[in-house]
């Protein structure tokens, strides 16, 4: 009995067993563990005043209260990358937009989710 | 009689010739294996098993192709092989055998929970000192890569009052932050558990919002204004309470995070024992 | 004689499983496996004692699982002249097209018939139609379109069809409209409710406390919230026209993924064939 569960177990993996694409070597195991808690859209660091703007306020105020954006990017960081894809006052008219559309809690459906739990909402699909 | 002995000598020598074929290809396939060539020592041993029709290398290609498979990290392939061999080893050292590199490639896929099922079953089915040891070395090893110092530094405990790797888990449980320790300071004062894990300004900064959210939200209510600060007592001041009792939990959990790492880092560099 | 048997055993005996024949069964063993790298070696190691045509496919079925799609189309091209599975190749050729996303060569191949087989005009055809709807933007003629195919198939396609080219649209336009009148009413025309409702929520709350803070002397308040209201009305609007367009392109998208599910269901018209493909 043990023998066919083994078996059918082996049958199983053989189904959904890694495939080997191209010649490889050993590795080394990492036993790191990478910290999955970061926004996978963060918007890169420029130095200009919008980026100085940006970082002040996650460092004063976004930081400090709370994960409350259910979107990503976050609201800032939607902000930030419109900004730099479109112009100002777009960018401004997609914040207000995303802004109400994040203080909707009635239902969430229309949008995919990323490993983290959060719904993708990038910056494309409103420029 | 001379016709029937010359045919039984021929059958014996198809048999022995047969036989050592595969002995050649098993010490070729070693070869590559012992020089890390594990990709070609992969099809080898393959070749092996598809020739060994009696099945009497069974165990030992499987055996490898899991190895090989799990130095080149490919450990799901690797428990596949690994399960094969456990089902064709002769003997109960081969089985064991089998079962423990299925430990280690769980533990380094970080499938702890298989890991310590096939533990346990090992603890009932090799009750003996020696093999009680290894179980808890193991044991010890899939709890501190699934970041559970306390109980690792229990199982190696059991293998030596002084163990290396004893010492290291306990060093570590005790130089990590308690998260709900964090959160219930911050509770009771806004910013204090920053303040617990290391982070002064951003607890500086919690506990001025909230100083600030609760003196507009109190004056507010005194002036009458009760829509004006449920607005203000929602939109900064619960706001900012919450923040700094989440944003304690993450700075602690992010603290614990970079200890854990650092003593993985030594586990990987210099720790010399037997590793996964 | 014994000692003439013994002598020509022991040298037979070396390199056994080095045959080609026993290549050639190992390989196989490990395509049945689906380990299509190491069996393409072998096989490649088979070819240099034995030109054989049903391993240069197995080879060619091998790299396209791989996803390497030029090595595979040089296997195939070596089986198109004077090979048992010359057709096969040949539709196999299309298929690698298909995947190469390279429809203009498709369409050209097809066309000039070059790489064609006729026992497999029907499949191919098939393939091209399915390529067409997915790859043209303008409107193209439906009887071509839908020749090859016949009973479910037929229908499946020309409900595609029909869905890409006469897809109920959104008008961006009349959304703005609609929300610059009633905030919101643009995101529910476009099916959005919640979202609308919520627009029409927030900003009303926006104006009612500019309006309440104006009634009750606080001017200062009074523009602030009004202020506000005026940004996030804008913002209202703009979101209900980008909702539309992102209603529209939903569309398409979802038809696109159900062509190529379609195609996939299908196997891509890609025939059975013994020992080789599923």
């Amino acid at each position: 009995m043990i023998k066919i569960a083994l078996f059918f177990f082996v049958f199983v993996i053989a189904i959904a067993a890694q495939q080997e694409n191209k010649r490889w070597s050993k590795i080394h195991a990492n036993y790191e563990i990478k910290n999955t808690n970061q926004d996978a859209y963060q918007c890169n660091g420029e130095l200009n005043f919008l980026g100085g703007a940006h970082g002040l306020y996650k460092y004063l105020i976004s930081d400090l209260d709370g994960d409350n954006c259910p979107f990503s990017p976050s609201c800032s960081n939607f902000f930030i990358q419109a900004a730099q894809q479109t112009n100002l006052i777009k960018a401004s008219l997609m914040f207000a937009d995303r802004f109400m559309r994040d203080t909707n809690f009635f239902n969430r459906e229309d949008y995919i989710k990323n490993p983290t739990g959060k719904l993708i909402d990038t910056v494309e699909n409103y420029k | 009689m001379k016709s029937l002995f010359i045919f039984c000598l021929f059958f014996m020598m198809e048999i022995s010739f047969a036989q050592s074929n595969l002995e050649k290809q098993l010490n070729y396939a070693n070869e590559l294996f012992d020089s890390t060539d594990y990709f070609d020592a992969i099809t080898e041993y393959k070749r092996l098993i598809y020739f060994d029709v009696n099945k009497e290398y069974y165990w030992e290609a499987n055996y490898k192709i899991g190895l090989s498979y799990k130095s080149g990290g490919f450990y799901d392939n690797a428990i596949q092989f690994l399960k094969i061999s456990e089902m064709n080893a002769n003997t109960s050292d081969g089985i064991l055998e089998s079962k423990l590199q299925i430990v280690r490639c769980n533990i380094l896929r970080r499938t702890t929970p298989s890991a310590l099922q096939i533990l346990d079953e090992l603890e009932i089915e090799y009750p003996t000192e020696e093999y009680q040891a290894e179980i808890s070395y193991w044991r010890g090893w899939a709890f501190m890569l699934n970041d559970e110092w306390e109980n690792a530094a229990v199982e190696f405990g059991k293998l030596d009052a002084g163990h290396e790797l004893q010492t290291l888990c306990t060093t570590v449980e005790e130089s990590k932050f308690s998260a709900i320790f964090a959160k219930v300071i911050s509770y009771l004062l806004p910013g204090s558990g920053y303040f617990y894990s290391g982070e002064y300004l951003p607890g500086i900064l919690s506990l001025s919002w909230n100083i600030l959210g609760g003196y507009f939200t109190v004056n507010a209510i005194t002036e009458n204004r009760i829509f004006d600060a449920f607005v203000i007592g929602e939109l900064g001041w619960l706001r900012f309470y919450r923040g700094s009792i989440e944003g304690a939990e993450k700075s602690v959990a992010k603290k614990n995070l970079e200890i854990a790492n650092s003593a993985y880092r030594f586990l990987q560099n210099k720790y010399e024992g037997t590793q996964p | 004689m014994t000692f003439i048997i013994l002598n020509e055993k022991i040298y037979s005996q070396e390199e056994s499983l080095l045959t080609a024949f026993n290549r050639y069964k190992f390989s196989n063993y490990l395509f049945q496996q689906k380990d299509y790298y190491r069996a393409n070696n072998e096989f490649r190691q088979y070819l240099w004692y034995e030109n054989n045509d049903t391993v240069r496919f197995k080879i060619a079925f091998g790299l396209i699982e791989l996803g390497e799609l030029k090595q595979s189309q040089d296997y195939l091209k070596s089986l198109f002249i004077n090979s048992k599975l010359s057709d096969e190749a040949k539709l196999f050729f299309f298929k690698i097209k298909y995947f190469e996303n390279d429809y203009d060569e498709f369409t050209a191949l097809r066309k000039n018939k070059i790489y064609f087989s006729s026992i497999y005009e029907t499949k191919i055809n098939k393939l091209e139609s399915c390529f067409n709807l997915q790859n043209s933007n303008m409107l193209i003629d439906s009887t071509n379109l839908f020749a090859p195919f016949s009973g479910g198939e037929y229908d499946t396609i020309r409900s595609l069809y029909f869905r890409k080219y006469y897809p109920e649209r959104k008008d961006e336009t009349t959304a703005g409209i609609i929300s610059a009148i009633i905030p919101g009413a643009g995101k529910i025309y476009t099916e959005n409710y919640s979202d609308g409702i919520t627009s029409f929520l927030f900003t009303s709350v926006l104006g009612f406390l500019s309006y309440n803070n104006f009634k009750n002397n606080h001017d200062v308040r009074g523009w602030i919230f009004a202020a506000l209201t005026g940004y996030f009305y804008a913002g209202n609007i703009y979101g209900s026209v980008a909702s539309a367009r992102i209603y529209n392109t939903d569309i398409q998208v979802r038809v696109q993924f159900d062509i190529s599910e379609f195609l996939k269901n299908k196997n891509y018209f890609m025939p059975k064939i013994h020992g080789i493909s599923k």
